[in-house]
C-alpha cells in the first residue's frame, strides 16, 4: 500500500502577543506512519497541533488535506475531516461515566445511538487492548484509565488522523507500553498518527519519522531508521548540557556516614480514600535528613493519599506523622508549609496552578504569609517579583514576564512553576509527586539535580514516582507501595528492577534478602 | 516592555468596553426612533440629567453613592466566586441599625453620633450576612439561596421597625420619624449638595482594591477564586475565607444602608432599598468584580438610570426602556469580552 500524505501544513506562523510561538513551520502526516513531534517545553508542539485541530487560527500558512487546501476554523471542522486530538490535559467531565464521556458530542440532533455506540466502543477497546470500566464515573478512575477514556473517545469517531499530545506522560511504563502497542496497530490500519512525547525510548520504539521543534522553528527532521538514540537525545536537548543523571544509572550504595537524623516518621498511618475503604493502611516509614526516599508503585495504590496526609490536605484516619518530632496530624496545611515543607502535587492543573493569576503569584503561593513576601497585612510585591524571576531563570520557564498569566504557559512550563514554587527556599522536607511529569529531557535532569541539591542541603525528600529509572537514579532507598501497604524497602546499591517490579505487583519482599 | 504590554492589555480591555457601550447606546437610539421619539434629544438628556446642573449633580451623587457601595458588597465575595445577592437585606439592616442607634442614643453629640451610626450600620449589615456565612461554613449551604431568604426576612423587619414605637404616624407610608439631627451626615458642600457619604464612597473602592490586590488575605481570596482546590492544597483556607468575604460584603452593604438613612432619607422608609441590589449586580459583573472598574461602571449605570428617568419625565419614554438598555449593556459588554477572547 503506497503511503498517502493525509495532511500537509506549510509555513505555519502563530504569534501570541510578543511571542512568536510558531515561526513558519512545515509539517506533514502520512497514512500508516507514526510521526513523532519532539522539542523542549514551550517549543510550540501543542500550538502547532492546536492549529491543525482548529483550536487556534494560524496567522500565516496553509493546511492541505489530501492535497486540497482547507480552512480548519473549529474542532468541528477538524472532526469533519476526520482529524481527532487527545489533549495534553484531560478534558473529561468528571461527574459523567466513561461511556457518557465517550458519547458526548457524538449525537446527531437530539439522539444518541447509545446501544450501537456501546458495541463499537467495546470492540475498539478489545481490539487495541484499552480496557476501561465504561460505567465508572471518571473521577473515580486512576489517571491511566482516564487517559484511555480520552483515547477511546476520539477513536469512537473513526479518525483518519490522530493527534496524541503527550499521552504517556501520566502513564506508568507498563501502561505506556500497552498504549504504544495500540498506536502501532492503529498506524498499521492506515491511520496517520502524530505522537508528542519527551521520552526517547518511546520515540525509538514506535515512531517512523521525527520532527524536532525548537523555539517555534523546525530544528530537525529525520527518519528513525537513520538516527541513533544518542543523536536523538542530543537533538532533543537542543545541543546543550551535560549528560543527564538518568543516563548515569542508579545511585551507588551510600556510606553509612551519610545517614542523618530522622526527619519524617510515619507510624502505622492509615488514610481513608473518601470511598469507604482506606487507601493507605498501617504504613510505617522513616525518611532521614539528607536522604531521598523513593516511593515506587503503580498509580492509584495510595501514593496520592499518602502525600496529602503528610501535607494535611487530607486527614490521616489513624497513626502518627511526625516531622522532627512534631506531630503533623494536628496541624493544618498552612502550618505544615511554614515549617518548611515543600510540596509538588501530582495533578498540576487541578491541584497546582492558578491559571488566571500571574507567574509571580503562582510561585509564592503557599508562602504568601512568610516574612520574606509580606508584612502582617500587605504583600511585598517587589520581593515576590524578584523571587519569581529567580525561579523563572533557574528553571528556564518560557515566558515574557513574571507578570504574565500562568494559564497561557505550555504544559511543561506549568510544571516548572510548581517546581519553582517548591524550591523557592531550602526545604526542611520535600514531598515530590511525579515532579518531572511532562518535562523535557533537560528540565527533567535539572529537577532531579535540584532534588539531590535539596537533599545535600539537609532536606529529607519523599519522591513518589511511577518511573523506576528516575527513582533508581536519585533515591537512597526505594519503598514500594501496593494497595496502600508497604511491600518492602530496597537500599541503593542493590536495586533490582525485577524485584521492585514484583513488589509493585503485590509480592512482599522476603525478609532474608537484606 | 513589560509596562507596554500591560498598557496594550488595558487598551484592549477598554476598547471592548467602549464597543459594548456603543452598541447598547446605538440599540437605545434605534428603540427611541421606533417609539417615534427624538433620538438626539434622548441622547442629550442622558448626559444633562446627571451633569447638566448643580442640582442634577446632586441627584447624581444621591444615586451613585449607594450603588457604588452596594456593588462593592457584591464584588468582594465575587473574588472567590461567591454571589452575595443578599446585599439588599444587608443594606436594609444597616438602615435599621442606623435608626436604632439614633433613637436609642438620641442625646449624643454629633462628634460621637456619626461614627457610632456608621459603625452600627456596618455591624448590622455584617450580622445579617453572618447567618448565611455560618450556614456556608458549617453545612455548605449555597449562599445565593440563603442570602435571598435573608432578604425576605429583612423586608418584614423593616416594616416591623417602621411601624413600631418610632413610626411617623402622619406619614401615609410605613416609615419612622426623622432621626435626631446630630446623626445627619455632615454636609461638605451645598450646591451641588455633597456630604460625607461621597467621600466614604470614593475611598471605599480604593480601600477594596488595596485589600483584594495588595493584601495577603486578598491574595488568598483571589487564589481561591482562581482554583479553589489548588489554593486549598497550598494552605489557603477557602472554607473560612468564603464566609468571611460574605461578612465583609455585608458590612459594606450595611454601611450603604446607614448612609442612606443619615445622608438622604433621615429616617427608615419601607422600600428605601429601591432597585439598588439588582443594579449593583450588573455594575459589579460589568467590572468583573474589580473595585476600580466598579467606580467607572457605577458612574455609567447611574447616568443611564437618571437619563432614563429624565427621558420618561420629559419625553414620555416608558421607564421599561431603561431596564432594556441596562440589560443590553451588560449583555453587549459580556459578548464583546467573549469575542475579544475568541480572536486568537
Ligand atoms: N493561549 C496562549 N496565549 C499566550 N501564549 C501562549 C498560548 N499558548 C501557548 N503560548 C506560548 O506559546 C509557546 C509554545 O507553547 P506550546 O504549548 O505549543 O509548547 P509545547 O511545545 O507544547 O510545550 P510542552 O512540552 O511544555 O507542552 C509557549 O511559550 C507558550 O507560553
Ligand atoms: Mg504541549
Amino acid at each position: 500500500m503506497p503511503a498517502e500524505e493525509l495532511v500537509r501544513m506549510t509555513g505555519i506562523a502563530k504569534r501570541f502577543g510578543d511571542v512568536l510561538a510558531l515561526d513558519h513551520v512545515d509539517f506533514g502526516i502520512t497514512g500508516g506512519k507514526v510521526h513523532a513531534l519532539l522539542g523542549e517545553n514551550g517549543a510550540g508542539k501543542t500550538t502547532l497541533m492546536n492549529v491543525l485541530y482548529g483550536l487556534y487560527r494560524a496567522d500565516e500558512g496553509r493546511v492541505e488535506i489530501k492535497g486540497k487546501e482547507m480552512a480548519i476554523r473549529t474542532p468541528r471542522d477538524a472532526l469533519r475531516h476526520r482529524i481527532a486530538m487527545v489533549h495534553q490535559h484531560f478534558r473529561l467531565v468528571s461527574n459523567f461515566t466513561s461511556f457518557e464521556n465517550i458519547l458526548l458530542g457524538t449525537g446527531r440532533g437530539l439522539k444518541f445511538e447509545a446501544r450501537a455506540q456501546r458495541e463499537k466502543v467495546e470492540s475498539i477497546a478489545r481490539e487495541y487492548g484499552l480496557s476501561v470500566d465504561l460505567d465508572a464515573k471518571v473521577k473515580a478512575l486512576p489517571v491511566g484509565a482516564q487517559q484511555r477514556v480520552e483515547i477511546l473517545k476520539v477513536l469512537a469517531r473513526d479518525p483518519l488522523v490522530l493527534i496524541l499530545d503527550e499521552p504517556t506522560s501520566s502513564l506508568t511504563p507498563q501502561e505506556a507500553d500497552v498504549l504504544l502497542g495500540a498506536i502501532k496497530k492503529l498506524a498499521m490500519n492506515g491511520l496517520g498518527v502524530v505522537f508528542i512525547t519527551h521520552k526517547v525510548r518511546e520515540v525509538m520504539s514506535i515512531a517512523d519519522e521525527i520532527t524536532v521543534l525548537n523555539g517555534g522553528r523546525v530544528a530537525g527532521r529525520l527518519q528513525v531508521s537513520e538516527s541513533g538514540e544518542k543523536r536523538l537525545v542530543e537533538l532533543m536537548m537542543g545541543g546543550r548540557g551535560a549528560p543527564p543523571l538518568l543516563q548515569a544509572g542508579p545511585t551507588p550504595a551510600r556510606t553509612s556516614a551519610a545517614q542523618g537524623e530522622p526527619a519524617l516518621v510515619l507510624t502505622s498511618v492509615s488514610v481513608g480514600s473518601g470511598k469507604g475503604a482506606s487507601a493507605v493502611e498501617e504504613v510505617d516509614l522513616a525518611v532521614r535528613h539528607g536522604e531521598i526516599l523513593g516511593v515506587a508503585g503503580v498509580s492509584g495504590n495510595g501514593q496520592r493519599e499518602l502525600a496529602e496526609a503528610i501535607m494535611c490536605v487530607r486527614r490521616a484516619g489513624s497513626g502518627s506523622i511526625k516531622l522532627d518530632g512534631i506531630e503533623l496530624t494536628r496541624l493544618n496545611t498552612k502550618q505544615v508549609i511554614s515549617m518548611g515543607v515543600g510540596y509538588i502535587p501530582e495533578d498540576r492543573m487541578g491541584d497546582g496552578i492558578l491559571p488566571s493569576m500571574t507567574i509571580a503569584e503562582n510561585i509564592v503561593l503557599g508562602r504568601e504569609h512568610s516574612p520574606s513576601f509580606s508584612d502582617r497585612f500587605a504583600l511585598n510585591r517587589k520581593a515576590m517579583g524578584a523571587a519569581a524571576l529567580r525561579g523563572v531563570e533557574d528553571y528556564n520557564i518560557k515566558t515574557t514576564s513574571v507578570e504574565a498569566h500562568a494559564g497561557v504557559l505550555s504544559g511543561g512550563n506549568v510544571q516548572k512553576i510548581l517546581i519553582a514554587r517548591a524550591f523557592l527556599t531550602q526545604c526542611k522536607f520535600l514531598v515530590a509527586h511525579n515532579p518531572t511529569r511532562g518535562l523535557d529531557i533537560a528540565a527533567t535532569d535539572h529537577v532531579l539535580r535540584s532534588l539531590v541539591k535539596q537533599k545535600e542541603g539537609g532536606a529529607g525528600v519523599l519522591l513518589i514516582s511511577e518511573d523506576l529509572d528516575e527513582l533508581m537514579a536519585v533515591s537512597d532507598r526505594i519503598c514500594v507501595l501496593f494497595k496502600g501497604q508497604v511491600m518492602g524497602v530496597v537500599e541503593a546499591g542493590s536495586y533490582d528492577k525485577y524485584e521492585i517490579g514484583a513488589m509493585m505487583a503485590g509480592k512482599k519482599k522476603e525478609a532474608s534478602a537484606s | 516592555m513589560n509596562k507596554d504590554k500591560k498598557g496594550d492589555k488595558l487598551a484592549a480591555q477598554v476598547a471592548t468596553y467602549l464597543i459594548g457601550v456603543a452598541a447598547a447606546l446605538a440599540a437605545a437610539g434605534v428603540m427611541l426612533g421606533l417609539l417615534g421619539k427624538n433620538v438626539a434629544e434622548g441622547y442629550s438628556l442622558l448626559l444633562t440629567a446627571s451633569f447638566g446642573s448643580a442640582t442634577n449633580l446632586s441627584l447624581f451623587t444621591i444615586k451613585f453613592v449607594p450603588l457604588l457601595l452596594m456593588s462593592l458588597a457584591f464584588a468582594i465575595p465575587l473574588t472567590l466566586k461567591k454571589y452575595n445577592v443578599g446585599n439588599e437585606g444587608q443594606f436594609l439592616l444597616g438602615a435599621v441599625g442606623a435608626v436604632t442607634v439614633a433613637f436609642m442614643l438620641s442625646s449624643l453629640p454629633a462628634l460621637a453620633a456619626i461614627p457610632l451610626l456608621l459603625i452600627a450600620s456596618a455591624a448590622f449589615g455584617a450580622f445579617w450576612a453572618l447567618f448565611p456565612a455560618l450556614m456556608l461554613y458549617k453545612f455548605r449551604v449555597n449562599e445565593i439561596v440563603s442570602t435571598i431568604l435573608m432578604n425576605f426576612i429583612s423586608f418584614y423587619l423593616v416594616l416591623y421597625v417602621a411601624t413600631g414605637p418610632w413610626r411617623d404616624p402622619f406619614a401615609g407610608h410605613p416609615e419612622t420619624q426623622a432621626i435626631p439631627s446630630a446623626f445627619d451626615l455632615p454636609v461638605l458642600l451645598t450646591n451641588p449638595a455633597i456630604n460625607l457619604g461621597l467621600v466614604i464612597a470614593v475611598l471605599a473602592p480604593l480601600a477594596s482594591y488595596y485589600y483584594i490586590f495588595r493584601s495577603v488575605q486578598g491574595f488568598e481570596l483571589r487564589a481561591s477564586g482562581a482554583n479553589e482546590r489548588a489554593a486549598l492544597v497550598f494552605g489557603v483556607n477557602s472554607n473560612l475565607l468564603a464566609p468571611m468575604s460574605l461578612v465583609i460584603g455585608g458590612a459594606i452593604a450595611g454601611l450603604a444602608g446607614g448612609m442612606e438613612v443619615a445622608g438622604l432619607q433621615l429616617r427608615l422608609v419601607d422600600g428605601m432599598q429601591s432597585n439598588y441590589a439588582a443594579l449593583s449586580i450588573i455594575i459589579a459583573l460589568i467590572a468583573y468584580g474589580n473595585p476600580l472598574g466598579v467606580i467607572v461602571s457605577a458612574i455609567f449605570i447611574t447616568v443611564i438610570e437618571l437619563g432614563g428617568s429624565a427621558m420618561n419625565a420629559v419625553m414620555g419614554v416608558p421607564v421599561e426602556l431603561v431596564y432594556v438598555i441596562e440589560a443590553l449593556l451588560l449583555l453587549f459588554i459580556l459578548m464583546a469580552n467573549v469575542f475579544e477572547r475568541r480572536r486568537r
